[in-house]
């Protein structure tokens, strides 16, 4: 998995590539939280290059939910695959996350 | 001819990668789509996790052997370790419909891995836990 971070006015695109699983995804959390913490208050996650997910990666999108929650920010995701779509949608995550197509649909929203 | 294959590693998640390629390299065998390949890799990936934080519960050392043995329909992957006992198929569902501010984050893995592979089952046999996959070839 490797992870980068662009800024693009003011929203933080975190792009996330390979696989998202419970070998890497305490590395992922870490850099969510010290983005957070720097102030970072509009996080999209870029998922076109995600080829993996399973539940370690759920959850870490859980927890930046919650602490984006607690400071009144949101998150976003767009470029999910077919095979992460579906492992949100079984999750019933997909109703409650905004997820778009597009990098331009998801900055613009 | 297929055989059944094995392999026996130390629970730990910084094997994971390892375990995986074991299994989809067998996999890679059968007539399976991408689609299937996905969700035996996340079951796969879910049953050891279980195993390294419950049945070692992240302080003991043990092994896991994972043996995957081939079927009239396509073939099986056994999961097998000497830890406590845990049975992932007694675990509650997660409620899905739920806000996520009441949301518990936990119980997500055992939730996708029992909607993925339509048929698997627990035995605690002696000191151990066996959990098996059954993997359908496609038509």
């Amino acid at each position: 998995m490797e992870i980068k971070v662009d800024l693009i006015n003011e929203i933080h695109v975190m792009r996330v590539t390979g696989k998202l699983d419970n070998s890497n995804a305490y590395d992922c959390e870490v850099k969510i939280s010290e983005l957070i913490d720097s102030g970072c208050r509009n996080l999209i996650f870029d998922f076109s290059r995600l080829e993996y997910i399973s539940s370690a990666g759920l959850r870490i999108i859980l927890v930046a939910i919650r602490m984006l929650r607690d400071k009144s920010g949101k998150l976003s995701i767009f470029g999910m695959s077919d095979h992460v779509t579906e492992v949100f949608a079984i999750c019933g995550l997909n109703s409650k996350i905004n997820t778009y197509k597009t990098q331009d649909e998801a900055v613009n929203a | 001819m297929k055989k059944s294959i094995k392999k026996i590693i130390i629970a730990k998640i910084d094997n994971l990668e390892e375990i995986i390629s074991f299994v989809m390299d067998y996999s890679e065998k059968f007539s399976i789509s991408q689609r299937i390949q996905f969700h035996i890799q996340l079951a796969v990936e879910e049953i050891f996790v279980n195993v390294c934080k419950y049945a070692y519960q992240e302080t003991l050392t043990g092994d896991v052997e994972i043996i995957c043995t081939p079927a009239p329909s396509g073939f099986s992957i056994s999961i097998e370790d000497n830890g406590v006992s845990f049975n992932p198929l007694e675990r509650d569902d997660p409620d899905t419909e739920a806000d996520m501010d009441d949301r518990d984050i936990g119980g997500l893995g055992i939730f996708l891995t029992k909607t993925f592979i339509k048929e698997m089952s627990y035995k605690r046999i002696g000191t151990r836990n066996v959990t098996t996959l059954f993997i359908d070839e496609e038509e």
